[in-house]
């Protein structure tokens, strides 16, 4: 499509185009030569890797084909660290779009000390995950932690017992603590598309009679829907990547519970030493990831010129 | 017209309750980690535990600031991160104005390439990094941590950059082309000038990005006095004790100084990202 | 004929160059250290010991050291829980460090790779006498060598509260069953009897390995070396049998997840609980953070499965080198045999928070003397003598240097098999066997 609108554009200007593109396309010089040797390099590599046995203890490396791939699916641990990946990326993401479209219109209704509160919010965005995840530790200790006195207070939490050390609990503490962390950045983005949407149209259906979740129901959120789809696609990458936070929470227990692939190509590679076992799982968490950004493009005009 | 006042006061009422908790959600570690640095070793350990220290006390930070290996620490994150963030502003423009505004053959592969390279687990790229920068002499520098955290930040960077970029309309270039601007001229005089917002919010991501970044840093600086605050604080779990009156002191060093600086740069930032960068 | 010719000459080089070695180590061994020959050399040195009060001794020694040579030293610390990615890391590329102080895991880890020397050369040199025989064996690669040189070395015993003892009126346990007893009868709700703690990274492992010693269960053949705990399960079984029990019935239900800081701090500052297993140092903890308490502390040997103890976990920490010739190679030699001074032993074991016994024998005293040991000199005669008479092993390494020993510490099997049978994830066989699985599979690849 762009290219024959080019085509016709470059009959009037001649000779000049060809030349003008050419610089162009040398501003893209720096980001290429940085992808193909720190990017492409490390990834075909790392194909290279999971075709083969290697291992970082002895430093042998044999050809073994698809044997990795074999492996991983008749492990029946993958299937539950495969599926904890799941759980944590589904409600990770789903929480922290709901928590950010729901304070982005708390903090997009017009009222005293609306900045403020808008600053205040996007505060979690900054904590860097170490803190957080070790400051997690100390109030979840089962002994001294504040958090499981008050649970154990409650009554919600036997005695002398912490959340982590629960296999279904321990993944919804990471889940929220990742939710925390990452809810200002949806909330920001919703906040800006709500400031986009038409007035008119809203007032006019507040006139005709709709009730607000009538309006926002049939003109806010269909208008937020693009919005929705990117952020969801960005964030699930970039949750399903995410080493840090429970690397430090938990460290992937109790059980193995909160173990996703992450974790598991971690502890594979620097736990068992199977570095090509590792680059296996790798592969796969990179291509299921690969296929959100084909979705993504699919739908979004990124690549339009 | 009385039950709409009720209907609204009751609406206010529960608007605030929200606002309250939203802030004891948002504050309340961070407050915790604070009030516990101020803590001496035998309250730490108190049960059931208390929320204010009964004497406060300086003694880890003192333990802290007197390690000058924090300090090396605290410098090295500051540093690590303003190069990347610089590095992102550059790269990132320079590409999403050659992808937009511009077009040749292998535009769309090399934006395809940027999106694809945001899918790599960072996990994935530990261990070839780590033979690269050892090829390369770069292995335990300052150099190698920066190189590493660009790999995680640039792919996202330059995708918000393009989106900007894209918002620009295409007519002034043109214009310029016509003033006998060429398109360094171009690039620099008017359409940097115009994505200013987003150049600086992405800057500013970049930055958080980096001196929040823990699994690459880890793996590729063994110095002590080359290490970044992230490292440096993960360090002090040892085998014999775990520390934590010094991890919540530097937690709340690492924590506040981010805090303060967004603070300070806020207003660029939500100005770049509602200036529309995600909107599909 | 070239050829030859340069191969005569190089030979001759390396000829007279050995010759000159041991004149030039014969030379520095009088004069204490003559710097000159090494002015302007330095070494890379790791270290585990991330701990301000271990690192600042080392440090400052090697710092010394390093100015009597006239060489450079760059110290760089390796937390204990990113041990194993550094190493693999470093192997990978060919940048190991030149020395490391490390445990006994990491020098296997590092004797699999081939990335270090073996050190019967130096070992002589400083006194092969001087080293109590235990260490030397772990150290003992399957080629007769020996490839680190001991520094220090820990038991694991009980360690519980006198006062609660006395409180209930109960004796040092002498079996399995009176162990239980005695645990569960301290087991209140805010006091716990004993703690199990079962952190993913080897915490597990190390809790289960010092109950399966004193049941005489292992995971290399003792006198064979061949892996064995497949032959084993009947045995083994039990003893994870007895590890839920002592969780269920008498551990905090939090301790699923405690590390090596969580127990101490339970036992030595908190309180909360009354017996746990360690190597000693909750005294420190107990010094640091809660002084009363360092008095009420003693410890016992966790008793046999019927009184009759097979044999406990120790562990311990070496000097390791990597591969070097030549001259770097006397360098290195020179630095570790200046490390071993009574004086120099005594201080980096005085450094861990207690307990730690100097490997070198000629430093025994000066360690005996100091005032904190001196406090715990029952302990520390118990502890000694345990040492010196009864068995000991390291996990993986029963019949010396192996490379499962650093598989176990790294694997996070143990985490996902033990954890999960202590909350009924899993049945006490389905743990061995996720174990055995994980393990025999690594040693069919040994």
């Amino acid at each position: 499509m762009g290219l024959s609108k080019n085509s016709k554009r470059k009959c009037a200007v001649g000779g000049y185009k060809k030349k003008h593109s050419m610089i162009g396309m040398a501003f893209s010089i720096p980001i290429v030569i940085f992808l193909l040797v720190f990017v492409l390099y490390p990834v075909v590599y790392n194909i290279w890797l999971s075709f083969t046995n290697a291992s970082l203890m002895k430093g042998t490396s044999e050809f073994v084909g698809i044997d990795n791939y074999v492996r991983i699916f008749s492990n029946k641990l993958f299937k539950k660290y495969f599926w904890n990946t799941c759980v944590w990326t589904f409600w990770s993401v789903l929480g922290q779009l709901l928590l950010g479209l729901g304070l982005a219109l708390l903090i997009s209704r017009p009222m005293r000390g609306g900045t403020a509160l808008r600053s205040f919010l996007l505060i979690p965005y900054v904590v860097p995950a170490v803190a957080l995840a070790l400051v997690t530790k100390w109030i979840m200790n089962s002994d001294y932690g504040i958090v499981s006195y008050w649970l154990q207070q409650a009554g919600l939490l036997d005695g002398r017992q912490s959340l982590l050390a629960l296999q279904g609990p321990a993944m919804w503490v990471v889940i929220l603590l990742n939710i925390w962390r990452s809810y200002p950045f949806p909330m920001l983005i919703y906040w800006a598309a709500l400031k986009g949407i038409d007035r008119e149209i809203m007032e006019a259906a507040a006139v005709d009679g709709a009730s607000k979740w009538k309006i926002f129901r049939y003109i806010t959120l269909p208008e937020l829907k693009n919005t929705t789809i990117v952020l969801a696609v960005l964030r699930v990458i970039w949750t399903a990547t995410y080493y840090d936070l429970i690397y430090m929470v938990t460290g992937g227990g109790p059980a193995g519970s909160t173990t996703h692939l992450p974790i598991l190509i971690y502890q594979s590679s620097f736990g068992s030493f199977q570095i090509g076992y590792a680059s296996a799982i790798s592969m796969i968490l990179g291509a299921l990831m690969f296929i959100c950004i084909i979705f993504y493009v699919a739908k979004s005009d990124i690549a339009d010129s | 017209m009385k039950n709409a006042r009720t209907k609204r006061y009751i609406s206010n009422i529960l608007i605030i309750l929200l606002i309250i908790a939203c802030v004891f959600m948002v504050g309340f570690p961070i407050v915790w980690m604070a009030l516990s640095s101020f803590k001496p070793g035998v309250e730490l350990f108190t049960i059931p535990p208390k929320i204010f220290p009964q004497n406060w006390s300086l003694e880890w930070y003192e333990q802290a600031l007197t390690n000058e290996n924090v300090i090396h620490y605290f410098l090295n994150s500051l540093f690590i991160a303003s190069t990347v963030m610089i590095i992102d502003m550059v790269i990132g423009s320079m590409t999403a104005y050659s992808l937009t505004r511009f077009s040749f053959r292998g535009r769309k592969l090399i934006l395809m390439c940027v999106l694809a390279a945001y899918c790599v687990p960072p996990i994935m790229l530990m261990l070839p990094m780590y033979r690269i920068m050892n090829m390369i002499q770069l292995s335990g520098s300052h150099a190698g941590v920066i190189i590493g955290h660009l790999t995680v930040t640039l792919p996202f960077s330059v995708w918000l950059m393009v989106s900007f970029f894209k918002k620009l309309p295409s007519g002034i270039d043109e214009a310029a082309v016509m003033d006998g601007a060429n398109e360094w001229q171009v690039f620099i005089k008017v359409d940097l000038p115009l994505c200013v917002p987003g150049v600086l919010s992405t800057g500013i991501m970049a930055f958080i990005m980096s001196w929040n970044e823990f699994l690459l840093s880890s793996v590729l600086v063994n110095k002590e006095n080359m290490k970044t605050l992230t490292v440096g604080i993960a360090n002090y779990i040892s085998s014999t004790h775990i520390d934590w009156g010094i991890i919540m002191s530097l937690g709340t060093m690492t924590t506040l100084p981010v805090i303060v600086l967004f603070a300070l740069v806020q207003k660029y930032f939500v100005e770049g990202m509602t200036a529309g960068a995600v909107k599909g | 004929m070239v050829l030859a010719g340069v191969l005569v000459l190089s030979l001759a080089a390396c000829g007279t160059s050995k010759e000159d070695v041991p004149e030039d180590k014969e030379e520095n061994k009088e004069t204490e250290a003559d710097s000159g020959s090494y002015e302007g050399e330095s070494l890379v040195i790791w270290t585990n010991l991330t701990a301000d009060a271990q690192y600042e001794v080392l440090n400052k020694q090697f710092t010394e050291l390093a100015d009597e040579m006239g060489i450079e030293v760059s110290v760089e610390k390796v937390a204990f829980n990113e041990m194993y990615e550094k190493l693999s890391t470093a192997a990978a590329s060919g940048e190991v460090p030149d020395i490391m102080h490390t445990n006994f895991g990491g020098t296997a880890y590092l004797y699999a790779a081939e990335s270090i020397m073996p050190m019967d050369d130096i070992m002589n040199e400083i006194g092969a006498e001087d080293f109590s025989g235990a260490y030397k064996t772990v150290l003992t690669g399957s080629d007769g060598h020996i490839y680190g040189l001991p520094d220090w070395a820990m038991h694991t015993s009980v360690w519980y509260r006198k006062d609660i003892f006395e409180d209930n009126k109960i004796e040092i346990p002498q079996d399995w069953d009176e162990f239980l007893a005695a645990a569960e009868k301290m087991n209140t709700g805010e006091v716990s009897g004993f703690a199990v703690p079962l952190d993913g990274v080897q915490v597990a492992a190390q809790t289960l390995y010092e109950m399966m010693c004193s049941a005489g269960v292992y995971f290399m053949d003792p006198e064979t070396g061949e892996y064995c705990f497949d032959k084993e399960k009947d045995e083994a079984v039990k003893v994870i049998e007895y590890l839920v029990s002592l969780y269920q019935k008498a551990s905090p239900a939090g301790s699923l997840t405690w590390s090596w800081g969580d127990y101490r701090n339970a036992l030595a500052v908190t309180g909360t609980c009354a017996m746990t297993l360690d190597m000693g140092a909750v005294i420190g903890n107990a010094q640091e953070n809660n002084p009363d308490m360092t008095g009420k502390l003693g410890c016992f040997d966790f008793p046999g499965v019927d009184g009759k103890k097979e044999a406990s976990f120790g562990s311990g920490y070496c000097f390791v080198a990597s591969n070097q010739e030549g001259a770097r190679k006397n360098l290195v030699s020179d630095f570790l045999t200046a490390l071993y001074t009574p004086e120099r032993a005594a201080e980096r074991a005085l450094s861990r928070p207690m307990f730690a016994f100097p490997s070198y024998i000629p430093s025994f005293d000066l360690y005996r003397e100091n005032e904190k040991v001196a406090d715990f000199k029952a302990e520390v005669d118990y502890i000694f003598d345990q040492f010196e008479n009864s068995n000991w092993y390291w996990y993986g390494m029963e019949a010396g240097l192996s490379s499962m020993s650093a598989y176990i510490e790294s694997t996070t099997i143990f985490g996902e098999a033990l954890q999960g049978a202590c909350d009924g994830t899993y049945s006490a066989e389905e743990a061995y066997d996720l174990i055995n699985d994980d393990l025999a599979a690594f040693a069919a690849s040994m």
